[in-house]
């Protein structure tokens, strides 16, 4: 079999899917197995199983299927080549970042941090501009519009 | 029928009303910049706005929220067509030809594409508005159950249309996405995939969903790059190029008449309107030119189909609201406060009895639409110049505001961890040809589904009955069986003619 990384990963995505379509179909029925509640549930169930199941036996069938991205990976630079997965991390920090050190701060940090990861080197810039755009948004979020957030430096 | 003297008592209403014309730019200027900002939505400002409406007459207060629906209908299309970046559920279809024009650097004929789409489909909805209003809420009101679900299932099939090929992998997009829209607790009450956790018994947040799974799977994207377009020379601004792409519309008049008309059309069908009416148009659009392979390519076909129809699927979705007294979308549950806030009840018998400010509204929302045309071209020329914005500086304000746009719709951190969790789901279904735009119909219409599902059981005396006896259900279930039928032919074509490919290039289709 031609087991390239592109190839594992869509089994692995195909995995994730149909795990996920087992155990919250295990859930619906163990909460309540009557034909109203799984009603919808049990056929959408059994139609995504199937066809994951045929999907990964077309994969196996077909060893040339899917054995690169449909995307050529573009590895020039390290933005290029990292990019995506260093911006998906950075989101993930940001968000988890909220109520720890302050929409205020965290909006602040991850803009500064954006700005670098794409290639900005002017500090004074760079400060000046994150202040900006990791305050303004979080001001207006309390102020005009009325919605309480945690911060650290606006009141 | 139409009551003319009940027409020229609404214009005569209108035009004594100078406070109207004032909030009317205000509401468009509104509607444009929240539709346009992606995490934050239509439904956001009219609620924002709605106290507002206390201090106007009730007419004033309708033209108002209705011109932020209308502004907001086109503002979605702009962050679709610069970024590849929904701002509106509605806007799905026009990202798909809007943005690759945009790479093309024809951004300028896109978004006047887009606004002349907007502006005439807008004044469809309303007008057949005026001109059907009372035969099409007699036919809404036929719609049962069944059906409802019966169309939910058209609108999730018709993504495998568009998927050029991978079928099998929308429909199970679309599962998930139905599935997923079920986590949370049910309408009986019962707790399903919900961890235990309290933030999980409403469900998922679809619209953080939405925000997460289409735009930060896309913004990552394009931290690859520099400048949305990347060829110096194509960055230009052009207010001429800009109008000519607004007057290029004429070159689209069948698609602009019959995107027109779908909109209007399904807009009426209460929860699925506007989210699937971009969809069917497209869809359709492309099954029927000479050149379908054009599509997702940078076709203008395809970017009128989609505006046309989601801008008159406003005027669909009053019907509902000002017919029947029920609202079919979030924007217009927010109008029928404002009618309750001025003690006025939609339905049958306001038509009936002040067929004048119903005459009004309509009237007033037909003059919106030229406004929208011209306050949209200024809007557009100043929004434009964010392609010579280096994306270093765009990204991070647009990612902070989908985050706290996020958080402002639940009020706490599920928004964005929603948002976080579905944009690295839409990074990996978009890896491997996954129809995202099927994940988040599935989500927006999975609940919606099930409840029809279940009351079509239990009118049918604990069978399915009703489904396969009503006419209508019938026609539903053969144009079921045809979508099915035509997926896989174009799934059959697509590998005859093409037996080479092994991976499938992405379809921009497929977002």
């Amino acid at each position: 079999m031609n087991l390239t990384a592109n190839r594992a990963g869509h089994f692995g995505l195909l995995a994730l899917l149909a795990g996920f379509t087992l155990w919250f179909t295990a859930s619906a029925w163990e909460a309540d197995a009557t034909l109203v509640n799984m009603i919808l549930i049990g056929p959408v169930a059994f139609l995504a199983l199937g066809l994951i199941a045929a999907i990964g036996i077309g994969l196996l069938l077909n060893p040339e299927r899917d054995a690169e991205p449909a995307e050529p990976a573009e590895t020039d630079t390290f933005r290029e080549r990292w990019g995506v997965a260093i911006g998906c991390l950075a989101l993930a920090l940001y968000v988890l970042s909220l109520e720890t050190i302050g929409f205020d701060v965290a909006g602040v940090i991850f803009c500064a941090a954006c700005m670098v990861l794409m290639g900005r080197r002017n500090w004074l810039v760079i400060a000046a501009y994150s202040l900006f755009v990791g305050l303004a948004p979080v001001w207006i979020l309390e102020g005009p519009m009325g919605i309480p957030v945690h911060t650290l430096i606006l009141e | 029928m139409l009551d003319l003297a009940a027409i020229w008592d609404a214009f005569g209403m209108l035009f004594a009303m100078p406070m109207a014309w004032v909030v009317v730019p205000l509401g468009l200027l509104i509607g444009l910049v929240f539709g346009a900002v992606p995490g934050l939505s239509v439904p956001i400002a009219m609620a924002v706005f709605l106290p507002m409406t206390l201090y106007m007459e009730f007419t004033e207060a309708i033209l108002f929220l209705t011109a932020i629906f209308t502004g907001g209908g086109f503002g979605g299309s702009i962050p679709a067509i610069l970024m590849n970046v929904p701002g509106t559920s509605a806007a799905i279809a026009t990202c798909f030809d809007g943005h690759p024009m945009v790479r093309r650097g024809e951004h300028n004929r896109a978004l006047g594409l887009a606004l002349g789409a907007s502006t005439v489909g807008t004044a469809v909805g309303y007008l057949l508005l005026f001109l059907v209003l009372e035969p099409i809420s007699g036919f809404v009101l036929r719609l049962g159950p069944s059906e409802l679900f019966l169309v939910a299932v058209i609108g999730l099939l018709l993504i495998g249309l568009m998927t050029d090929g991978r079928f099998a992998r929308a429909v199970v997009a679309g599962c998930i996405g139905v599935l997923l829209s079920l986590i949370g607790m049910s309408s009986a009450g019962i707790e399903r995939g919900t961890f235990g956790s309290i933030y999980l018994l409403d469900g998922i947040d679809a619209n953080a969903a939405i925000i997460g799974i289409f735009a930060a799977s896309e913004l990552f994207r394009l931290v690859k790059h520099d400048y949305l377009v990347e060829a110096q020379d194509k960055r230009s601004v052009s207010i001429r190029e800009i109008a000519r792409g607004f007057a290029d519309i004429r070159h689209n008049l069948p698609t602009l008449g019959r995107g027109s008309l779908l909109g209007a059309g399904l807009g009426v069908i209460p929860g699925i309107g506007s989210s699937i009416a971009n969809l069917v148009s497209y869809t359709i659009t492309k099954q029927l030119s000479k050149e379908p392979e054009s599509f997702g390519k940078g076709n203008p076909n395809g970017v009128v189909a989609a505006e046309s129809a989601n801008s008159s699927s406003e005027g669909g979705s009053m019907v509902g609201l000002l017919a029947l007294g029920i609202p079919s979308s979030a924007a217009t549950a927010i109008m029928l406060s404002a009618f309750s806030m001025h003690n006025i009840t939609g339905g049958p018998r306001f038509i009936s009895d002040q067929k004048d400010v119903v005459y009004a509204i309509i009237a007033g929302n037909l003059i919106q639409a030229v406004m929208l045309g011209i306050i949209g071209l200024l809007f557009i020329r100043m929004i434009v110049y964010l392609v010579r914005v280096p994306l270093s500086y765009l990204l991070p304000p647009i990612v902070i505001c989908t985050v706290l746009g996020s958080y402002a719709l639940t009020s706490s951190l599920s928004g964005p961890v929603t948002l976080v969790a579905f944009s690295f789901l839409g990074v990996v279904l978009k890896r491997y040809n996954y129809s995202v735009v099927a994940t988040v119909i599935g989500l927006l219409l999975g609940l919606m589904m099930e409840g029809n599902l279940v009351r079509t059981w239990q009118l049918g005396g604990s069978s399915l009955s009703p489904m396969f006896t009503r006419p209508v259900s019938l026609v539903l279930i053969a144009l079921i069986v045809a979508s099915v039928a035509l997926a896989l032919w174009v799934t059959a074509r697509r590998k005859s003619s093409q037996p080479f490919r092994q991976t499938g290039e992405p379809h921009r289709g497929d977002a």
